[in-house]
Protein backbone atom coordinates (compact mmCIF):
# COMPACT_ATOMS: atom_id res chain seq x y z
CA UNK A 1 0.00 0.00 0.00
CA UNK A 2 1.40 3.32 -0.90
CA UNK A 3 -0.08 6.46 0.66
CA UNK A 4 -0.27 9.86 -1.26
CA UNK A 5 -0.97 13.39 -1.23
CA UNK A 6 -2.59 14.94 -3.91
CA UNK A 7 -2.02 18.58 -4.96
CA UNK A 8 -3.57 19.80 -7.87
CA UNK A 9 -5.50 23.49 -8.19
CA UNK A 10 -7.65 21.93 -10.99
CA UNK A 11 -10.81 20.33 -9.14
CA UNK A 12 -11.87 18.14 -12.24
CA UNK A 13 -8.63 16.71 -12.32
CA UNK A 14 -7.73 16.17 -8.81
CA UNK A 15 -10.76 14.94 -7.79
CA UNK A 16 -10.82 12.45 -10.90
CA UNK A 17 -7.29 11.20 -10.03
CA UNK A 18 -8.15 11.05 -6.30
CA UNK A 19 -11.09 8.62 -7.44
CA UNK A 20 -9.27 6.52 -9.84
CA UNK A 21 -6.08 6.25 -8.72
CA UNK A 22 -7.02 3.87 -5.92
CA UNK A 23 -9.00 1.89 -8.06
CA UNK A 24 -6.06 1.63 -10.41
CA UNK A 25 -3.60 0.40 -8.02
CA UNK A 26 -2.70 -0.31 -4.12
CA UNK A 27 -2.70 3.48 -3.98
CA UNK A 28 -4.22 5.64 -0.60
CA UNK A 29 -5.15 8.88 -1.49
CA UNK A 30 -4.46 10.99 2.36
CA UNK A 31 -5.32 14.40 1.59
CA UNK A 32 -5.88 16.48 -1.34
CA UNK A 33 -4.76 20.34 -1.64
CA UNK A 34 -5.64 22.85 -3.98
CA UNK A 35 -2.76 25.42 -4.15
CA UNK A 36 1.27 25.03 -2.91
CA UNK A 37 0.76 26.05 0.32
CA UNK A 38 -2.17 23.96 1.30
CA UNK A 39 0.61 21.19 -0.44
CA UNK A 40 2.92 21.92 2.07
CA UNK A 41 1.04 22.19 5.23
CA UNK A 42 -0.69 18.94 4.13
CA UNK A 43 2.84 16.76 3.56
CA UNK A 44 4.18 17.97 6.66
CA UNK A 45 1.28 16.36 8.24
CA UNK A 46 0.68 13.62 6.54
CA UNK A 47 4.09 12.06 5.99
CA UNK A 48 3.08 10.22 2.64
CA UNK A 49 5.39 7.89 1.11
CA UNK A 50 4.78 10.08 -2.17
CA UNK A 51 3.84 14.08 -2.64
CA UNK A 52 2.04 13.96 -6.16
CA UNK A 53 1.93 17.41 -7.26
CA UNK A 54 1.11 19.92 -9.79
CA UNK A 55 3.56 22.30 -11.44
CA UNK A 56 1.38 25.18 -12.17
CA UNK A 57 -0.54 26.23 -9.48
CA UNK A 58 -1.91 29.34 -7.76
CA UNK A 59 0.06 31.66 -4.59
CA UNK A 60 2.75 28.78 -4.45
CA UNK A 61 3.65 27.17 -7.67
CA UNK A 62 4.94 23.54 -7.24
CA UNK A 63 8.56 24.09 -7.62
CA UNK A 64 7.79 26.83 -4.28
CA UNK A 65 5.98 24.24 -2.70
CA UNK A 66 8.95 21.37 -3.37
CA UNK A 67 11.45 23.74 -2.22
CA UNK A 68 9.50 24.24 1.21
CA UNK A 69 8.86 20.60 1.72
CA UNK A 70 12.79 19.96 1.09
CA UNK A 71 14.07 21.96 3.72
CA UNK A 72 11.26 20.28 6.39
CA UNK A 73 11.18 16.49 4.98
CA UNK A 74 14.61 16.29 2.61
CA UNK A 75 14.03 12.60 2.23
CA UNK A 76 10.13 12.88 0.79
CA UNK A 77 9.41 11.36 -2.52
CA UNK A 78 7.76 13.77 -4.83
CA UNK A 79 6.33 13.22 -8.61
CA UNK A 80 5.29 16.38 -10.20
CA UNK A 81 2.62 16.37 -12.92
CA UNK A 82 2.42 18.87 -15.94
CA UNK A 83 0.87 20.48 -18.42
CA UNK A 84 3.28 21.85 -20.52
CA UNK A 85 6.43 22.27 -18.63
CA UNK A 86 7.92 25.29 -19.58
CA UNK A 87 11.62 25.32 -20.78
CA UNK A 88 14.11 24.80 -17.94
CA UNK A 89 11.37 23.62 -15.14
CA UNK A 90 12.58 19.88 -15.73
CA UNK A 91 16.21 21.33 -15.19
CA UNK A 92 14.89 22.97 -12.32
CA UNK A 93 13.09 20.32 -10.65
CA UNK A 94 15.90 17.76 -10.52
CA UNK A 95 18.34 20.42 -8.93
CA UNK A 96 15.12 20.22 -6.47
CA UNK A 97 15.53 16.49 -6.24
CA UNK A 98 12.21 15.73 -7.65
CA UNK A 99 12.16 12.00 -8.65
CA UNK A 100 9.31 11.64 -10.96
CA UNK A 101 8.11 13.63 -13.69
CA UNK A 102 4.47 12.55 -15.83
CA UNK A 103 2.52 14.26 -18.00
CA UNK A 104 -0.80 15.48 -17.02
CA UNK A 105 -2.29 14.29 -19.98
CA UNK A 106 -0.77 10.50 -19.09
CA UNK A 107 -3.46 7.36 -18.51
CA UNK A 108 -4.02 6.73 -14.57
CA UNK A 109 -2.80 3.58 -14.96
CA UNK A 110 0.38 4.99 -16.12
CA UNK A 111 0.67 7.60 -13.04
CA UNK A 112 -0.33 4.59 -10.82
CA UNK A 113 2.35 2.75 -11.81
CA UNK A 114 5.14 5.50 -11.71
CA UNK A 115 4.51 6.23 -8.19
CA UNK A 116 4.61 2.72 -7.34
CA UNK A 117 8.10 2.75 -9.11
CA UNK A 118 8.88 5.91 -7.22
CA UNK A 119 8.31 4.07 -4.03
CA UNK A 120 10.51 1.64 -4.76
CA UNK A 121 13.09 3.86 -4.93
CA UNK A 122 13.55 4.95 -8.13
CA UNK A 123 13.51 7.75 -10.85
CA UNK A 124 11.04 8.53 -13.79
CA UNK A 125 10.89 11.15 -15.95
CA UNK A 126 8.60 10.43 -19.42
CA UNK A 127 10.64 10.50 -21.83
CA UNK A 128 8.54 12.89 -23.99
CA UNK A 129 9.01 15.74 -20.87
CA UNK A 130 13.08 15.11 -21.18
CA UNK A 131 13.20 15.26 -24.61
CA UNK A 132 11.20 18.13 -24.56
CA UNK A 133 13.58 19.53 -22.07
CA UNK A 134 16.48 18.99 -24.33
CA UNK A 135 15.15 20.85 -27.61
CA UNK A 136 13.00 23.14 -25.48
CA UNK A 137 15.69 25.07 -23.17
CA UNK A 138 17.56 27.91 -23.48
CA UNK A 139 21.29 26.65 -23.59
CA UNK A 140 22.76 30.40 -22.97
CA UNK A 141 23.54 32.15 -19.76
CA UNK A 142 22.28 35.15 -18.21
CA UNK A 143 25.70 36.57 -19.36
CA UNK A 144 25.70 35.38 -22.87
CA UNK A 145 21.47 36.37 -23.00
CA UNK A 146 23.09 39.95 -22.12
CA UNK A 147 25.41 40.42 -24.82
CA UNK A 148 22.75 39.39 -27.54
CA UNK A 149 20.09 41.80 -25.91
CA UNK A 150 22.64 44.54 -25.97
CA UNK A 151 23.86 43.31 -29.95
CA UNK A 152 20.10 43.48 -31.12
CA UNK A 153 19.55 47.13 -30.22
CA UNK A 154 22.41 47.39 -31.90
CA UNK A 155 25.33 47.89 -29.88
CA UNK A 156 28.75 47.75 -30.60
CA UNK A 157 31.17 45.24 -28.56
CA UNK A 158 32.98 48.56 -26.94
CA UNK A 159 29.53 49.69 -25.83
CA UNK A 160 28.06 46.52 -24.48
CA UNK A 161 31.03 46.47 -22.83
CA UNK A 162 30.73 49.84 -21.34
CA UNK A 163 27.06 49.23 -20.88
CA UNK A 164 27.59 45.79 -18.58
CA UNK A 165 30.76 46.81 -17.10
CA UNK A 166 33.18 44.15 -18.38
CA UNK A 167 36.20 44.22 -20.52
CA UNK A 168 35.66 44.17 -24.42
CA UNK A 169 37.71 40.93 -24.43
CA UNK A 170 35.07 39.26 -21.96
CA UNK A 171 32.36 40.39 -24.13
CA UNK A 172 33.57 38.98 -27.35
CA UNK A 173 34.15 35.78 -25.31
CA UNK A 174 30.29 35.59 -24.38
CA UNK A 175 29.30 36.23 -27.58
CA UNK A 176 31.46 33.36 -29.43
CA UNK A 177 30.02 31.19 -26.70
CA UNK A 178 26.67 32.33 -27.91
CA UNK A 179 27.53 31.97 -31.37
CA UNK A 180 28.77 28.51 -31.11
CA UNK A 181 26.13 27.43 -29.38
CA UNK A 182 23.53 28.83 -31.98
CA UNK A 183 25.62 27.42 -34.72
CA UNK A 184 25.73 30.94 -36.08
CA UNK A 185 28.60 32.90 -37.42
CA UNK A 186 28.05 36.53 -36.88
CA UNK A 187 26.80 37.67 -33.62
CA UNK A 188 23.69 39.37 -35.42
CA UNK A 189 22.47 36.30 -36.17
CA UNK A 190 23.24 34.85 -33.05
CA UNK A 191 21.26 37.63 -31.63
CA UNK A 192 18.13 36.78 -34.24
CA UNK A 193 18.64 33.30 -33.71
CA UNK A 194 17.87 33.84 -30.07
CA UNK A 195 14.66 36.04 -30.53
CA UNK A 196 13.36 34.17 -32.66
CA UNK A 197 13.32 31.32 -30.01
CA UNK A 198 11.85 33.66 -27.29
CA UNK A 199 14.78 33.80 -24.78
CA UNK A 200 15.82 37.41 -25.19
CA UNK B 1 5.59 41.88 -23.19
CA UNK B 2 6.59 41.52 -27.09
CA UNK B 3 5.09 44.89 -27.40
CA UNK B 4 7.35 46.34 -24.76
CA UNK B 5 10.37 44.69 -25.97
CA UNK B 6 9.96 45.61 -29.69
CA UNK B 7 9.61 49.65 -28.92
CA UNK B 8 11.76 49.36 -26.29
CA UNK B 9 14.76 48.21 -29.26
CA UNK B 10 12.83 50.90 -30.86
CA UNK B 11 13.73 53.08 -28.54
CA UNK B 12 17.35 52.35 -28.28
CA UNK B 13 17.56 52.80 -32.49
CA UNK B 14 16.18 56.31 -31.95
CA UNK B 15 18.60 56.49 -29.16
CA UNK B 16 21.39 56.01 -30.92
CA UNK B 17 20.49 57.89 -33.92
CA UNK B 18 19.83 61.41 -31.60
CA UNK B 19 23.26 60.68 -29.85
CA UNK B 20 24.61 60.56 -33.93
CA UNK B 21 22.56 63.71 -34.72
CA UNK B 22 24.45 65.46 -31.73
CA UNK B 23 27.47 64.81 -32.41
CA UNK B 24 27.74 65.81 -36.08
CA UNK B 25 25.50 68.73 -35.43
CA UNK B 26 26.11 70.83 -32.50
CA UNK B 27 30.26 70.79 -32.07
CA UNK B 28 30.45 72.10 -36.10
CA UNK B 29 27.87 74.76 -35.24
CA UNK B 30 30.16 75.59 -32.01
CA UNK B 31 33.08 75.77 -33.74
CA UNK B 32 31.84 77.90 -36.83
CA UNK B 33 30.34 79.96 -34.38
CA UNK B 34 33.38 80.68 -32.00
CA UNK B 35 35.59 81.13 -35.67
CA UNK B 36 32.93 83.79 -36.72
CA UNK B 37 33.18 85.54 -33.52
CA UNK B 38 36.86 85.47 -33.37
CA UNK B 39 36.97 86.59 -36.97
CA UNK B 40 34.13 89.00 -36.98
CA UNK B 41 33.77 90.89 -33.81
CA UNK B 42 35.52 94.17 -33.42
CA UNK B 43 33.95 95.21 -30.27
CA UNK B 44 32.33 93.89 -27.02
CA UNK B 45 29.35 94.56 -28.17
CA UNK B 46 29.93 92.27 -31.23
CA UNK B 47 31.38 89.65 -29.03
CA UNK B 48 27.82 89.93 -27.14
CA UNK B 49 25.09 89.96 -29.64
CA UNK B 50 26.60 87.28 -31.56
CA UNK B 51 27.48 84.73 -28.13
CA UNK B 52 23.56 85.47 -27.40
CA UNK B 53 22.80 84.25 -31.01
CA UNK B 54 24.99 81.26 -31.06
CA UNK B 55 23.66 80.21 -27.69
CA UNK B 56 19.80 80.57 -28.92
CA UNK B 57 21.15 78.47 -32.08
CA UNK B 58 23.07 75.57 -29.64
CA UNK B 59 20.83 75.05 -27.74
CA UNK B 60 18.09 74.77 -31.35
CA UNK B 61 20.01 72.03 -32.20
CA UNK B 62 20.48 70.17 -29.20
CA UNK B 63 16.30 69.90 -28.55
CA UNK B 64 16.14 69.48 -32.22
CA UNK B 65 18.26 66.11 -31.88
CA UNK B 66 16.06 65.49 -28.86
CA UNK B 67 13.17 65.74 -31.24
CA UNK B 68 11.44 68.46 -28.67
CA UNK B 69 12.36 71.90 -30.81
CA UNK B 70 8.84 73.25 -30.97
CA UNK B 71 8.75 74.24 -27.73
CA UNK B 72 12.38 76.09 -28.11
CA UNK B 73 12.03 77.27 -31.78
CA UNK B 74 9.85 79.72 -32.08
CA UNK B 75 11.61 81.99 -28.87
CA UNK B 76 14.87 81.31 -30.30
CA UNK B 77 13.85 82.36 -33.63
CA UNK B 78 12.89 85.87 -31.57
CA UNK B 79 15.85 86.10 -29.94
CA UNK B 80 18.32 85.28 -32.91
CA UNK B 81 16.35 87.71 -35.09
CA UNK B 82 16.45 90.67 -32.87
CA UNK B 83 20.15 89.75 -32.42
CA UNK B 84 20.06 90.14 -36.21
CA UNK B 85 18.59 93.40 -36.47
CA UNK B 86 21.02 94.68 -33.49
CA UNK B 87 24.01 93.50 -35.59
CA UNK B 88 22.70 94.62 -39.10
CA UNK B 89 22.24 98.52 -37.21
CA UNK B 90 26.28 98.42 -35.74
CA UNK B 91 27.85 96.68 -38.27
CA UNK B 92 28.05 93.08 -37.39
CA UNK B 93 27.75 91.37 -40.21
CA UNK B 94 28.34 88.05 -38.37
CA UNK B 95 25.28 88.54 -36.01
CA UNK B 96 22.38 86.06 -39.15
CA UNK B 97 24.47 83.33 -38.02
CA UNK B 98 22.23 82.74 -35.31
CA UNK B 99 18.86 82.95 -37.11
CA UNK B 100 20.16 81.05 -40.13
CA UNK B 101 20.56 78.56 -37.88
CA UNK B 102 17.49 78.34 -36.01
CA UNK B 103 15.51 78.92 -39.35
CA UNK B 104 16.92 75.88 -40.58
CA UNK B 105 16.11 73.99 -38.11
CA UNK B 106 12.55 75.48 -37.83
CA UNK B 107 11.37 75.30 -41.71
CA UNK B 108 12.33 71.38 -42.75
CA UNK B 109 10.48 69.66 -40.32
CA UNK B 110 6.68 71.48 -41.33
CA UNK B 111 4.51 69.47 -42.86
CA UNK B 112 2.80 72.03 -45.44
CA UNK B 113 4.25 75.39 -47.04
CA UNK B 114 7.51 74.62 -46.53
CA UNK B 115 8.83 76.15 -49.54
CA UNK B 116 6.61 79.66 -48.66
CA UNK B 117 8.10 79.34 -44.56
CA UNK B 118 11.78 79.05 -46.82
CA UNK B 119 11.47 82.19 -48.84
CA UNK B 120 9.55 83.72 -46.15
CA UNK B 121 12.44 83.21 -43.64
CA UNK B 122 15.08 84.06 -46.43
CA UNK B 123 12.99 87.44 -46.56
CA UNK B 124 12.77 88.34 -42.87
CA UNK B 125 16.67 87.96 -42.65
CA UNK B 126 17.19 90.19 -45.47
CA UNK B 127 14.48 92.59 -44.29
CA UNK B 128 15.75 92.45 -40.74
CA UNK B 129 19.37 93.62 -42.69
CA UNK B 130 17.69 96.32 -44.74
CA UNK B 131 17.83 98.89 -42.19
CA UNK B 132 22.07 98.97 -41.89
CA UNK B 133 21.41 100.08 -45.28
CA UNK B 134 19.15 102.72 -44.57
CA UNK B 135 20.73 104.01 -41.35
CA UNK B 136 24.40 103.88 -43.66
CA UNK B 137 24.17 105.92 -46.78
CA UNK B 138 27.54 105.38 -47.81
CA UNK B 139 28.68 102.16 -49.98
CA UNK B 140 25.04 101.20 -50.63
CA UNK B 141 25.72 98.42 -53.03
CA UNK B 142 28.53 96.53 -50.50
CA UNK B 143 26.07 96.95 -47.77
CA UNK B 144 23.34 95.80 -49.62
CA UNK B 145 25.60 92.90 -50.90
CA UNK B 146 26.71 92.16 -47.22
CA UNK B 147 23.38 92.56 -45.05
CA UNK B 148 20.67 91.74 -47.28
CA UNK B 149 21.84 89.28 -50.29
CA UNK B 150 24.74 87.16 -48.38
CA UNK B 151 22.98 86.33 -45.45
CA UNK B 152 19.56 86.11 -47.37
CA UNK B 153 21.17 83.01 -49.55
CA UNK B 154 23.23 81.79 -47.28
CA UNK B 155 19.84 81.08 -44.42
CA UNK B 156 18.58 79.54 -48.00
CA UNK B 157 21.39 77.57 -48.57
CA UNK B 158 21.61 75.81 -44.66
CA UNK B 159 18.15 75.36 -45.28
CA UNK B 160 18.15 73.63 -48.09
CA UNK B 161 21.03 71.72 -46.51
CA UNK B 162 18.89 70.57 -43.99
CA UNK B 163 15.95 69.46 -46.14
CA UNK B 164 17.90 66.48 -47.40
CA UNK B 165 18.67 65.90 -43.32
CA UNK B 166 15.84 65.88 -42.30
CA UNK B 167 14.91 63.80 -45.45
CA UNK B 168 17.74 61.80 -44.45
CA UNK B 169 16.40 60.73 -40.39
CA UNK B 170 12.33 60.59 -42.09
CA UNK B 171 14.19 57.49 -44.38
CA UNK B 172 15.82 56.40 -41.28
CA UNK B 173 12.36 56.62 -39.24
CA UNK B 174 10.47 55.08 -42.02
CA UNK B 175 12.83 51.91 -42.53
CA UNK B 176 12.61 51.65 -38.27
CA UNK B 177 8.74 51.81 -38.42
CA UNK B 178 8.56 49.22 -41.68
CA UNK B 179 10.51 46.83 -39.78
CA UNK B 180 8.97 46.35 -36.78
CA UNK B 181 5.82 46.25 -39.25
CA UNK B 182 6.85 43.18 -40.58
CA UNK B 183 7.95 41.93 -37.39
CA UNK B 184 4.47 42.23 -36.38
CA UNK B 185 2.68 40.98 -39.66
CA UNK B 186 4.48 37.88 -39.50
CA UNK B 187 3.79 36.78 -35.72
CA UNK B 188 0.05 37.83 -36.70
CA UNK B 189 0.05 35.26 -40.05
CA UNK B 190 1.30 32.65 -37.14
CA UNK B 191 -1.26 32.99 -35.32
CA UNK B 192 -3.95 32.84 -37.52
CA UNK B 193 -2.10 29.29 -39.33
CA UNK B 194 -1.64 27.92 -35.47
CA UNK B 195 -5.34 29.09 -35.08
CA UNK B 196 -6.57 27.09 -38.04
CA UNK B 197 -4.22 23.92 -37.11
CA UNK B 198 -5.84 23.76 -33.80
CA UNK B 199 -9.33 24.00 -35.06
CA UNK B 200 -8.96 21.12 -37.25
CA UNK B 201 -7.21 19.14 -35.11
CA UNK B 202 -9.77 20.01 -32.34
CA UNK B 203 -12.83 21.13 -33.30
CA UNK B 204 -13.01 17.97 -35.23
CA UNK B 205 -12.73 15.58 -32.67
CA UNK B 206 -15.02 17.86 -30.14
CA UNK B 207 -17.79 17.08 -32.58
CA UNK B 208 -16.86 13.61 -32.57
CA UNK B 209 -16.62 13.40 -28.57
CA UNK B 210 -20.14 14.93 -28.28
CA UNK B 211 -21.87 12.85 -30.64
CA UNK B 212 -20.53 9.79 -29.01
CA UNK B 213 -20.69 10.63 -25.50
CA UNK B 214 -24.91 11.74 -26.47
CA UNK B 215 -25.22 8.10 -28.07
CA UNK B 216 -23.04 6.63 -25.40
CA UNK B 217 -25.81 8.50 -22.64
CA UNK B 218 -28.67 7.28 -24.95
CA UNK B 219 -27.43 3.58 -25.16
CA UNK B 220 -26.65 3.36 -21.13
CA UNK B 221 -29.41 1.36 -20.08
CA UNK B 222 -30.43 -0.54 -23.62
CA UNK B 223 -27.39 -1.57 -24.56
CA UNK B 224 -24.95 -1.24 -21.65
CA UNK B 225 -21.84 -3.29 -23.63
CA UNK B 226 -21.83 -0.76 -26.70
CA UNK B 227 -22.13 2.42 -24.69
CA UNK B 228 -18.98 1.07 -22.90
CA UNK B 229 -17.43 0.75 -26.33
CA UNK B 230 -18.88 3.85 -27.19
CA UNK B 231 -16.77 5.84 -24.31
CA UNK B 232 -13.73 3.63 -24.90
CA UNK B 233 -13.78 5.16 -28.62
CA UNK B 234 -14.17 8.67 -26.89
CA UNK B 235 -11.31 7.60 -24.67
CA UNK B 236 -8.80 6.92 -27.52
CA UNK B 237 -9.86 9.75 -29.79
CA UNK B 238 -9.21 12.30 -26.94
CA UNK B 239 -5.94 10.59 -26.35
CA UNK B 240 -5.05 10.66 -30.25
CA UNK B 241 -5.88 14.59 -30.09
CA UNK B 242 -4.15 15.36 -26.75
CA UNK B 243 -0.59 13.76 -28.50
CA UNK B 244 -1.34 15.81 -32.08
CA UNK B 245 -2.05 19.40 -30.16
CA UNK B 246 1.50 18.72 -28.42
CA UNK B 247 2.97 18.20 -31.57
CA UNK B 248 1.26 20.92 -32.93
CA UNK B 249 2.83 23.38 -30.13
CA UNK B 250 6.54 22.15 -30.30
CA UNK B 251 6.48 21.57 -34.09
CA UNK B 252 8.68 24.40 -34.51
CA UNK B 253 10.50 23.58 -31.03
CA UNK B 254 13.83 22.00 -33.12
CA UNK B 255 17.11 23.13 -31.98
CA UNK B 256 20.51 22.73 -32.91
CA UNK B 257 23.05 19.88 -31.82
CA UNK B 258 25.03 22.16 -30.16
CA UNK B 259 22.45 23.90 -28.18
CA UNK B 260 20.90 20.09 -27.53
CA UNK B 261 24.00 19.25 -25.91
CA UNK B 262 24.00 22.33 -23.77
CA UNK B 263 20.97 21.83 -22.43
CA UNK B 264 21.14 18.19 -22.30
CA UNK B 265 24.57 18.62 -19.92
CA UNK B 266 22.31 21.39 -17.54
CA UNK B 267 19.97 18.60 -17.11
CA UNK B 268 22.73 16.10 -16.25
CA UNK B 269 24.13 18.66 -14.10
CA UNK B 270 20.58 18.99 -12.19
CA UNK B 271 20.35 16.16 -11.37
CA UNK B 272 23.78 15.86 -9.80
CA UNK B 273 25.74 13.89 -12.63
CA UNK B 274 28.83 14.87 -13.71
CA UNK B 275 29.32 15.37 -17.36
CA UNK B 276 32.32 16.16 -19.28
CA UNK B 277 31.76 16.80 -23.33
CA UNK B 278 34.29 16.40 -25.85
CA UNK B 279 34.14 17.76 -28.99
CA UNK B 280 36.39 16.08 -31.49
CA UNK B 281 34.93 18.27 -34.78
CA UNK B 282 31.88 19.47 -35.46
CA UNK B 283 29.24 17.15 -36.73
CA UNK B 284 28.25 17.32 -40.68
CA UNK B 285 25.38 19.77 -40.89
CA UNK B 286 23.59 16.30 -42.38
CA UNK B 287 23.67 14.14 -39.39
CA UNK B 288 22.59 16.19 -36.87
CA UNK B 289 19.18 16.00 -36.82
CA UNK B 290 19.55 12.38 -36.28
CA UNK B 291 22.32 12.42 -33.63
CA UNK B 292 19.81 14.98 -31.68
CA UNK B 293 17.49 12.27 -31.40
CA UNK B 294 19.96 9.93 -30.36
CA UNK B 295 21.00 12.40 -27.64
CA UNK B 296 17.34 13.36 -26.35
CA UNK B 297 16.72 9.18 -26.12
CA UNK B 298 19.90 8.72 -24.52
CA UNK B 299 19.61 11.53 -22.19
CA UNK B 300 16.07 9.84 -21.26
CA UNK B 301 17.14 6.88 -20.59
CA UNK B 302 19.99 7.84 -18.68
CA UNK B 303 17.71 10.16 -16.20
CA UNK B 304 15.43 7.84 -16.08
CA UNK B 305 16.89 3.73 -15.45
CA UNK B 306 20.78 4.90 -14.26
CA UNK B 307 21.96 5.56 -11.23
CA UNK B 308 24.45 7.34 -13.20
CA UNK B 309 27.50 9.29 -11.21
CA UNK B 310 29.31 10.27 -14.58
CA UNK B 311 28.27 10.35 -18.10
CA UNK B 312 30.93 11.50 -21.07
CA UNK B 313 30.02 12.62 -24.78
CA UNK B 314 31.94 12.35 -27.22
CA UNK B 315 31.27 14.31 -30.36
CA UNK B 316 33.23 13.65 -34.17
CA UNK B 317 31.92 14.83 -36.97
CA UNK B 318 30.06 11.67 -38.33
CA UNK B 319 29.46 10.38 -34.93
CA UNK B 320 28.56 10.53 -31.10
CA UNK B 321 29.81 7.90 -28.25
CA UNK B 322 27.59 8.26 -25.00
CA UNK B 323 29.52 6.72 -21.92
CA UNK B 324 27.49 6.70 -18.43
CA UNK B 325 27.97 4.42 -15.44
CA UNK B 326 25.75 3.22 -12.65
CA UNK B 327 23.79 1.35 -15.61
CA UNK B 328 22.20 -2.19 -14.10
CA UNK B 329 21.87 -4.85 -16.47
CA UNK B 330 20.85 -3.78 -20.17
CA UNK B 331 17.15 -3.92 -20.31
CA UNK B 332 14.80 -3.44 -23.23
CA UNK B 333 16.46 -0.62 -25.67
CA UNK B 334 12.96 0.70 -26.01
CA UNK B 335 13.17 4.13 -28.12
CA UNK B 336 16.44 3.29 -29.07
CA UNK B 337 15.46 0.19 -31.37
CA UNK B 338 12.84 2.36 -32.80
CA UNK B 339 15.79 5.02 -33.31
CA UNK B 340 18.19 2.19 -34.99
CA UNK B 341 15.75 1.10 -37.98
CA UNK B 342 15.54 5.10 -38.32
CA UNK B 343 19.03 5.46 -38.74
CA UNK B 344 19.58 2.61 -40.62
CA UNK B 345 17.43 3.92 -42.86
CA UNK B 346 20.08 6.97 -43.26
CA UNK B 347 23.28 4.99 -43.37
CA UNK B 348 23.94 4.99 -39.86
CA UNK B 349 24.62 2.26 -37.45
CA UNK B 350 24.04 2.50 -33.55
CA UNK B 351 25.82 0.21 -31.49
CA UNK B 352 24.66 -0.21 -27.46
CA UNK B 353 27.26 -2.13 -25.02
CA UNK B 354 27.10 -2.81 -21.45
CA UNK B 355 30.00 -3.86 -19.49
CA UNK B 356 31.34 -3.66 -15.97
CA UNK B 357 28.00 -1.32 -14.95
CA UNK B 358 29.04 1.14 -17.73
CA UNK B 359 26.69 1.50 -20.85
CA UNK B 360 28.09 3.01 -24.11
CA UNK B 361 25.68 4.35 -26.58
CA UNK B 362 27.63 5.26 -30.16
CA UNK B 363 26.37 6.31 -33.41
CA UNK B 364 28.29 6.55 -36.77
CA UNK B 365 27.57 7.64 -40.34
CA UNK B 366 30.72 5.15 -42.23
CA UNK B 367 29.19 6.03 -45.66
CA UNK B 368 29.45 10.04 -44.89
CA UNK B 369 32.64 9.69 -43.11
CA UNK B 370 34.37 7.59 -46.57
CA UNK B 371 32.75 10.54 -48.51
CA UNK B 372 33.82 13.05 -46.52
CA UNK B 373 37.53 12.29 -47.05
Amino acid sequence: MTTVVLADDEALLRKALAALLPLEGEITVLAEAEDGEQAVAATLRHRPDVLVIDLEMPTVDGLGAVAQIRRARPEQVILMLTRHARPGVLRKALKLGVQGFVSKAAEPAHITAVIQTLHAGKRWIDPDVSALAVVDDCPLTDRELDVLRATRDGFSVAEIAGRLHLAEGTVRNYLSNAMQKTQTRTRHEAARYAREHDWL
Amino acid sequence: MTETRRRWSGGAVQDRLRRLNLITTVPPLAFVGVLLLALTARSWWHAGIQVVGLVAALVTAERWTAGDYLRIARPSLAVTAVVWLAGALTNDTAAFFGVSVVGSFLVPPLRRHRLAALFGLAALVAVLGLPNVLVHPDHTGPRLLQYVAVPAIAVLISTGFMFATQRLFDLVAELEQSREREAELAVARERVRFASDLHDIQGHTLHVVKLKVALAEKLMDADPGRAQEELREVHTLVGDTIVQTKELAYAQRRLNLSAELENAKNLFEAAGIHVRLEREAEPDARVGELLGQVLRETTTNILRHAEARHVRITLGRTGMAIVNDGAAEPGPLGGLSALRQRLAEDGGELDVSHADGRFLTAVAFPELDGAGR
